[in-house]
């Protein structure tokens, strides 16, 4: 079991959370210029890092915000929360 | 036309009012809950909020700005619960905030009859409590003037300390939930 610092909330069991899947994935600003490899691209492809992964996560038992965690994927250890629309904390060259 | 008989979410649950050794859980039905959602920034908003409803919102998160009705309780940076009296209090309130704030982003929604409050009092109520949920309770911790949103049992209630001296809790719950908790929490009495 994770404990997650939610933004708002403070400390809660993972169990309170929902995962979100990669963060900072921007979506196209004009779809239709873009070749269907672009657009797969953008919706299915996400990087799967051994180590730092920038990620999102809900606090969906509790206040129901977005917000970003950054997480190592080898030893789940989260390293930095922050707020949907902060700058990513530096945490040593975080994967992209 | 014929008259539809308004029954509380918890009319059948065998055993309620439950009062047992240092823990009593009753169900405060028909109380005014409304959904509020809005900027805390807009003094318009929060002025309008503390003329019609009473209460000033509380802008620290899992915090009340009382212990009961009417108060408002935080559930997120824009969104509030305000618990008044009685289910005619609600639409009264969500009616005049309409009214206040025509043109104004915000939204309030009566949500009386989607919920419903257990109150759980006595020495033992946290211990009860306790056993479904993974906060800490403790009311040096968790004491009058908080709040929190978290999951019971695995049912997504509001928790909100009350001011008696045993530490009683009300568990704010949706209907659809209600019969499932309370029988869980007698269950967990006993």
């Amino acid at each position: 079991m994770l404990h997650i610092e939610c933004p708002w909330c403070g400390q809660r069991d993972q169990t309170e959370f929902s995962y979100g899947g990669e963060a900072h994935i921007v979506r196209p600003t004009d779809p239709d210029a873009l070749s269907d490899a672009q657009w797969a691209d953008y919706l299915f492809m996400r990087t799967n890092p051994r180590g730092r992964h920038r990620e999102q996560w809900c606090h969906t038992s509790g206040c129901r915000r977005w917000f970003n965690v950054v997480r190592d994927t080898v030893s789940y250890e989260i390293l930095a929360v922050y707020r949907v629309g902060e700058t990513p904390p530096d945490t040593d060259a975080a994967a992209d | 036309m014929s008259e539809i008989e308004l029954r509380t979410p918890l009319v059948a649950v065998p055993g309620l009012p439950y009062r047992g050794r240092d823990i009593e859980i009753v169900e405060v039905a028909s109380q005014g809950h409304v959904n509020l959602r809005g900027a805390a920034r807009n003094a318009v908003f929060k002025d309008a909020v503390q003329a019609t409803a009473g209460v000033s919102l509380p802008l620290a998160a899992n915090t009340a700005s009382g212990t009961q009705p009417p108060c408002a309780l935080w559930l997120g940076p824009d969104e509030w619960l305000l618990r008044l009296p009685g289910e005619a209090q609600a639409a009264t309130c969500v009616d005049a905030l309409d009214a206040a704030l025509a043109g104004e982003f915000f939204a309030a929604s009566d949500i009386s009859s989607a919920q419903t409050v257990l109150r759980l009092s006595g020495a033992h109520a946290r211990r009860v409590l306790s056993k479904g949920c993974t906060l800490d309770l403790h009311p040096g911790v968790f004491g009058a003037g908080r709040c929190a949103q978290t999951n019971m049992a695995q049912a997504t209630v509001i928790l909100l300390p009350l001011a008696d001296a045993a530490g009683g809790i009300e568990v704010v719950v949706r209907r659809s939930f209600a019969d499932y908790l309370a029988r869980w929490l007698l269950d967990a009495s006993r």
